[in-house]
């Protein structure tokens, strides 16, 4: 077994010799040392194996013996090498794949974000971008730890940013907090505003004067609370002092609501027997389509699917196989019912209730009325709701103090 | 006259010091496995070979196998393999 391994690997031929007297060609083989196996006999000589090196040793015992030899087969690796040898483009074409995979090795084909909720994507992949990291960078250029870096000082929300690099994908994990709290300089002097018009509910100050009360209805942009301490003995004015102001203020409000369906709207019937598929293969830029479907239709709406193709885990390379569905669709003019109409509106306006819930705003009552118009259905009202309300407005600490200065003048 | 004297001495010489008879004489060691197959030792050459019957030439003459489906497997300067069923070995 081994042997017979050993001679394919080698190589070796079949060859038959003819001639006078091939037993004396036998003979001489022999003599010279050279190995010669599966001797049978034919008619007029004997044909036998014989070694592919050896074989080139023949000549002067066939030209003693006057002896005629013919290769039969030639068996074994050497001359299957042979073979591929003659095919010299084949073997190119194998250095040159094998070149551009090992090439196409070094570049990141695929940037993946992982675990952002508040950034998008786009946003992300916008500033790698910026910042030279994109789809077909160098790998060896990018340095993870450096990238995480500026990831984080550039995206506040952000708590944590890991990069890490795997095969040709670059994948990037965020993990985002809570934004990094407004720190409100509470030594600076303000007042607090009202932002909306309305009605005051409750009013609890902890720092500055109060200039409203319970019950007192405000304009917008109203000082609810002012932030200049006027420290008086009696009537007098003795000095001014100025503070950050802290109130919480609930105040009654009402928030305007229109809403308006017409009857008539146009639908989309998709026509499943219709439906068209393109692929497509696309590399880097360039796409290259493989169906090309005939489209009659005007209306259609386009599903895009991409992937990528990774041949390897974790190997991808630019290539995308692209899947394009034409979703041809009919449209159908349809008319709303009295009903109807009414029913999607008054489920809008819970929904925009509830989101305002959400904000944390109290809702007391709404006077919303549905009306029935011509062509559309029209709801209007406003909704009235207890919300906390105040906001904080800076103002100069010197010119309000020059303000005072009359009273003191006097004084003196 | 000298020759044969010459051999016999050979013979003898061998015999008292038990010395390996191949060497000296040059004799050829013939081994047989049942009946497929033998091994030739100290050869000289093939005088004829054919699927029937082999002579073989040695140095102290021919030997000659008879049987059928004669073939040599293998064939180098010092001993050669011989398969077939052999019937008859003749000297």
């Amino acid at each position: 077994m081994i042997l017979s391994l050993w001679k394919y690997m080698q190589g070796y031929v079949v060859i038959r010799v003819r001639g006078y007297s091939p037993e004396r060609f036998i003979n001489l083989c022999a003599n010279k040392n050279i190995y010669i196996w599966n001797v049978r006999k034919i008619a007029d000589g004997y044909i036998f194996c014989i070694s592919g090196k050896a074989f080139f040793m023949l000549s002067p015992i066939a030209k003693k013996t006057k002896c005629r030899v013919k290769i039969l087969k030639k068996i074994g690796m050497p001359f299957k090498f042979l073979k591929v040898k003659r095919r010299k483009y084949f073997l190119y074409g194998l250095l040159i794949s094998i070149a551009a995979v090992i090439m196409l090795s070094f570049f990141v084909w695929r940037i993946e974000i992982e675990g952002n909720m508040k950034y998008t994507t786009e946003e992300i992949t916008a500033y790698l971008t910026k910042e030279n990291v994109t789809i077909g960078s160098f790998k060896p250029k990018i340095q993870c730890s450096k990238l995480d870096d500026q990831l984080l000082s550039h995206f506040n929300q952000t708590m944590w940013v890991s990069s890490e690099l795997i095969g040709t994908k670059l994948i990037i994990h965020i993990r985002e907090g809570v934004e990094s709290e407004v720190i409100i300089d509470d030594k600076k002097p303000c007042d607090i505003v009202a932002t909306n018009a309305g009605t005051i509910v409750s009013i609890i100050t902890r720092k500055g004067t109060p200039l409203v009360k319970q019950g007192d209805v405000v304009e917008k942009d109203t000082v609810l609370v002012s932030g200049t301490l006027e420290i008086k003995e009696l009537t007098q004015l003795k000095a001014v002092e100025f503070t950050h102001s802290d109130a919480d203020i609930l105040l009654k409000t009402k928030y305007p609501y229109s809403d308006t369906i017409s009857y008539q709207y146009i639908e989309r019937n998709y026509i499943k027997d219709q439906q068209k598929t393109d692929k497509a293969l696309q590399f880097f830029n360039h796409r290259i389509n493989l169906l090309k479907p005939k489209i009659n239709s005007m209306n259609y709406d386009i599903v895009e699917k991409q992937k990528q193709i990774e041949p390897i885990k974790n190997f991808y390379l630019p290539i995308y196989y692209m899947t394009t569905t034409f979703m041809i669709y009919e449209e159908v003019e349809k008319t709303y019912t009295v009903e109807e109409t009414e029913e999607i509106l008054k489920s809008r306006l819970n929904l925009h209730m509830e989101k305002l819930e959400e904000n944390n705003i109290q809702i007391l009552s709404n006077d919303v009325i549905f009306k029935e118009d011509k062509e559309a259905f029209i709801a209007t009202g406003s909704i009235y709701v207890i919300e906390k309300n105040g906001q904080d407005k800076f103002f100069d600490e010197l010119t309000r103090r020059q303000g005072y200065n009359e009273y003191f003048t006097e004084e003196d | 006259m000298k020759k044969k004297e010459k051999k016999k001495k050979k013979i003898n010489f061998t015999e008292i010091f038990e010395v390996p008879k191949d060497v000296i004489l040059g004799e050829a060691i013939i081994t047989l496995t049942g009946k497929r197959e033998a091994v030739i030792e100290n050869y000289k050459g093939i005088v004829e070979y054919t699927n029937e019957y082999i002579r073989i030439l040695t140095k102290n003459g021919v030997i000659e196998f008879k049987g059928s489906n004669f073939n040599i497997t293998y064939l180098t300067n010092e001993e050669m393999k011989v398969t077939g069923s052999i019937i008859e070995i003749n000297y």
